[in-house]
């Protein structure tokens, strides 16, 4: 009969199923309002711990430090030990000094602003501000090593690789670290 | 979390590793009269509020912003063409500004090094310089995330099927 369908047949869908349904909509919805969200929690996360570390010079001035001393011991260990007075490092024809752009601090604001931003159980979050920071703390001091060729050897090259390829770089990283922790990310079971 | 969420996560980032490589360069290229460019904007925007000085260029990391935020969009494979192109067309300018406004900040951070120096200019200075220094680095993924972190959470959330 006209209108009744065929059971042995599958219903052609309709036009109306092929746009997005009430479900999709819903969850499109919800979906750009959680980027959203993050993004603004990021964004204010940011900007107070980047106060933080510029209205108290001593974290500054703790990750030069660190930095120096990390530096020592990794050029001990491999018998290249150098010149070191302060914050400056004089390591055969080359010197330079570590400044607060040598230290890892700026690196990793942004990624604790990003793990804190994002949702997880707090302690998830405090394993990934710990184990974030240490991995951004030896990435930056391979940074600085690999550079000190460079530094010798090419030093026009040097502004170039320090600005542009090591930025990205670093940008890459942190992104690996937050891909890295949101992978390792222990089943809550909410949706998310 | 679906199944298909951490392989779509590192595709992602290989594919943005494949295109940053590929787009930093032509943006080192042309970066030093780029900035130059934005230099003379800058200095122009602070005319207008009385600053009359010249800055000559500005050591910021556009246009590599640009090439990042590009290789983003590229690499995003879960949103339609034309979703992406929109995206280009938007976020572009959001950048653009960006940088405008960073290279106006680092006219500001000049002008605070100008005596009398006190505690409170020198924080402020510092905090200015981080902000230098990160924002441009941060904005294209923000830019992106806001534009087509949608489709990707869509995709993340779609579980793969294994071919086997």
């Amino acid at each position: 009969m006209f209108g009744s369908r065929d059971p042995g047949r599958p219903a052609r869908p309709r036009a109306a199923s092929l746009s997005p349904g009430p479900f999709v909509r819903q969850r499109e919805k919800s979906d750009t309002r959680e980027i959203l969200g993050f993004i603004v929690r990021f964004g204010s996360i940011w900007t107070l711990l980047l106060l933080l570390i510029a209205f108290v010079p001593r974290l500054s001035e703790w990750a030069v430090a660190g930095t120096v001393v990390s530096l020592r011991l990794i050029l001990s260990i491999v018998g290249m030990g150098g010149a070191f007075s302060g914050d400056s490092i004089v390591l055969g024809s080359v010197a330079f000094t570590i400044a607060n752009d040598c230290t890892p601090l700026a690196a990793t604001v942004g990624l604790w602003a990003a793990m804190l931003a994002f949702r997880a159980s707090a302690r998830w979050k405090l394993f990934g501000l710990v184990a974030g920071a240490a991995a951004l703390w030896v990435y930056n001091l391979v940074r600085i090593l690999a550079l000190l060729p460079m530094m010798a050897r090419r030093w026009s090259l040097f502004p170039v690789i320090h600005l542009y390829l090591w930025q990205t770089l670093t940008l890459a990283a942190v992104g690996a670290i937050f891909v890295t922790w949101h992978r390792w990310r222990p089943a809550t079971g909410e949706p998310t | 979390m679906a199944a298909g969420d951490g392989r779509t996560d590192v595709k992602l980032l290989a594919r943005v590793l494949g295109w940053a490589t590929l787009l930093v360069f032509p943006c080192w290229l042309v970066s030093a009269p780029y900035q130059r460019f934005l230099a003379r904007a800058a200095t122009a925007a602070m005319a207008t509020v009385g600053f009359a000085w010249s800055l000559r260029s500005v050591d910021v990391f556009a246009p590599c912003d640009l090439g990042i935020f590009a290789a983003l969009v590229l690499a995003s494979a879960s949103a339609p063409r034309r979703v992406r192109v929109t995206a280009l067309l938007k976020g572009i300018p959001v950048l653009l500004v960006l940088e405008l406004i960073t290279a106006v900040l680092v006219c500001v951070q000049i002008t605070l090094r100008q005596p009398p120096q006190t505690a409170a200019k020198d924080q402020l200075r510092t905090f200015l310089i981080y902000l230098i220094d990160s924002v441009l680095l941060w904005s294209p993924l923000l830019v992106w995330l806001a534009l087509l972190g949608r489709w990707e959470l869509a995709a993340a959330r779609r579980p793969e099927v294994d071919p086997a």
